[in-house]
């Protein structure tokens, strides 16, 4: 009984894994490897919203097929769904919660401090202290994906 | 008895691996509805917008605690090593925004959204530009993998990011900004005070190195760098001894990591020249 349990139990884990989604790279560019190792040979190089075929799952890396290669890729730079593009949001005139949070918070603070909620009293009060022209300024520096590993590139050159 | 038990807990665990492998069949694409897809879509998207948001107040609560280090050149270079660390990260839907905060103190951090900081101190401990990179990389790790965002429950919903952050209090106008507001407090409780668990600093270890060999940078960087910030004492180091595991233990993990992933081997470049050349204003 205890043998056909584990036979069991070992089925439905392999069928897991042979029954998962692909996999779709997340990472800009990467590669797979012969091994699950660094130092490996690399078998075939993959680029951002490439579909993979999962084999197996072993600690931090996926076995997978693609394009006709079987290999190695690391579990960080994949994932089950399509990349996603880049998300960003309105920080014109527009103020959101947090712009909205700020200003409202000595009203509020006041209105909780009657009903004696001091900690969040303390915390509501502390967002005062916000630097969001900074922010704005962190913002307005981008920096393009493949500008940012050109640059690396550039670094490994002897 | 005993034996029970444990047909019960095997059961189960053939039960629950069914059930999963059948709701990846659910799933998979030839079987979805578009409509299904939009909804999907719009919520991923929401939930984004709604870290990012967040991610905002939290920096900007950083940026009033610690000043930016206003030093244009050096700020455009750790933007392009955070850069291109990030476009191999696992997140392409954000947009990294890397900045100095002028302190000595020696720390990095990073908000939900993609918000990623260095200190002063911590670059003037630095030796290349490979540990930059490490550090970045450990910071890129945290928002990678949503730890704040898990730990305090931070969504959107489809309609309006706003409104799914409403949820931290029942949904009303004012009691959600009061909430969003307490929202920023315990995460600055987490960067500042408490930390996160010791599991997570380690697992941004390991993406910060697992990046570093993806980068072809030399993968005992971040290692390198957290043995020398373990010999400084004293105020630089207060808070992140406060809010971190103990070095050595970390040291000890990344160590074990390099070499189960065949990292020792690797001779990869440090980039010292280069990172030296950025810094002449500093040191």
């Amino acid at each position: 009984m205890k043998r056909l349990l584990l036979l069991l139990l070992f089925g439905a884990t392999a069928m897991n894994v042979a029954t998962a989604q692909s996999l779709y790279v997340q990472s800009l560019q990467g590669a797979l490897f012969a091994q699950p190792a660094f130092d490996s040979a690399k078998v075939i190089d993959v680029r951002r919203g490439d579909v993979l075929t999962p084999v197996q799952l072993k600690g931090a890396w996926y076995e997978v097929k693609f394009a006709g290669k079987q290999g190695w890729m690391p579990t960080l730079l994949v994932s089950e769904r399509p990349p996603l593009k880049t998300v960003t949001v309105f920080t014109g005139n527009d103020l959101g919660l947090e712009q909205k949070a700020r200003i409202r918070a000595s009203n509020v603070t006041t209105a909780g401090a009657a009903r004696g909620l001091s900690s969040d009293r303390r915390r509501v009060t502390d967002t005062r202290g916000a630097n969001y022209s900074a922010v704005d300024r962190m913002d307005a520096l981008k920096i393009s994906d493949s500008e940012g590993l050109k640059f690396i590139e550039q670094g490994m050159r002897p | 008895m005993k034996c029970r038990t444990w047909l019960r807990t095997c059961l189960a665990v053939v039960v629950i691996g069914a059930g999963a492998g059948g709701a990846h069949a659910d799933t998979a694409p030839f079987r979805e509805r578009l409509s299904d897809k939009v909804v999907t879509q719009a919520s991923l998207t929401s939930d984004v917008k709604a870290e990012i948001r967040f991610g905002r107040a939290v920096a900007a609560r950083i940026l009033a605690r610690y000043p930016p280090y206003n030093d244009p050149k050096l700020t455009r270079y750790v933007n392009l090593v955070g850069g291109g660390l990030a476009a191999l990260s696992g997140r392409p839907e954000l947009h990294y925004h890397f900045a100095i905060l002028n302190t000595d103190d020696i720390n990095a951090y990073s908000t939900p959204g993609g918000y990623v900081f260095v200190t002063l101190g911590a670059l003037k401990l630095m030796h290349d530009e490979s540990e930059l990179a490490g550090v970045l990389g450990h910071e890129i790790g945290h928002v990678t993998l949503k730890q704040i965002v898990r730990e305090l429950n931070i969504h959107g919903n489809a309609q309006s990011p706003e409104a799914g952050l409403a949820h931290f209090f029942g949904g009303a106008a004012d009691p959600a900004r009061i909430a969003f507001s307490q929202a920023v407090g315990k995460a600055m409780d987490i960067l500042f005070r408490d930390g996160l668990s010791r599991q997570d600093e380690y697992a941004a270890d390991r993406v910060g190195t697992t990046l570093l060999a993806e980068a072809g940078y030399d993968p005992t960087a971040l290692e390198r760098y957290l043995a020398r910030v373990k010999e400084v004492k004293g105020e630089p180091t207060r808070i992140i001894h406060r809010t971190h595991p103990p070095f050595a233990a970390r040291i000890a993990r990344l160590q074990q990591l390099i070499a189960k992933e065949g990292m020792t081997g690797l001779h990869y470049p440090r980039v010292a020249a280069r990172f030296d050349s950025y810094m002449t204003t500093v040191k």
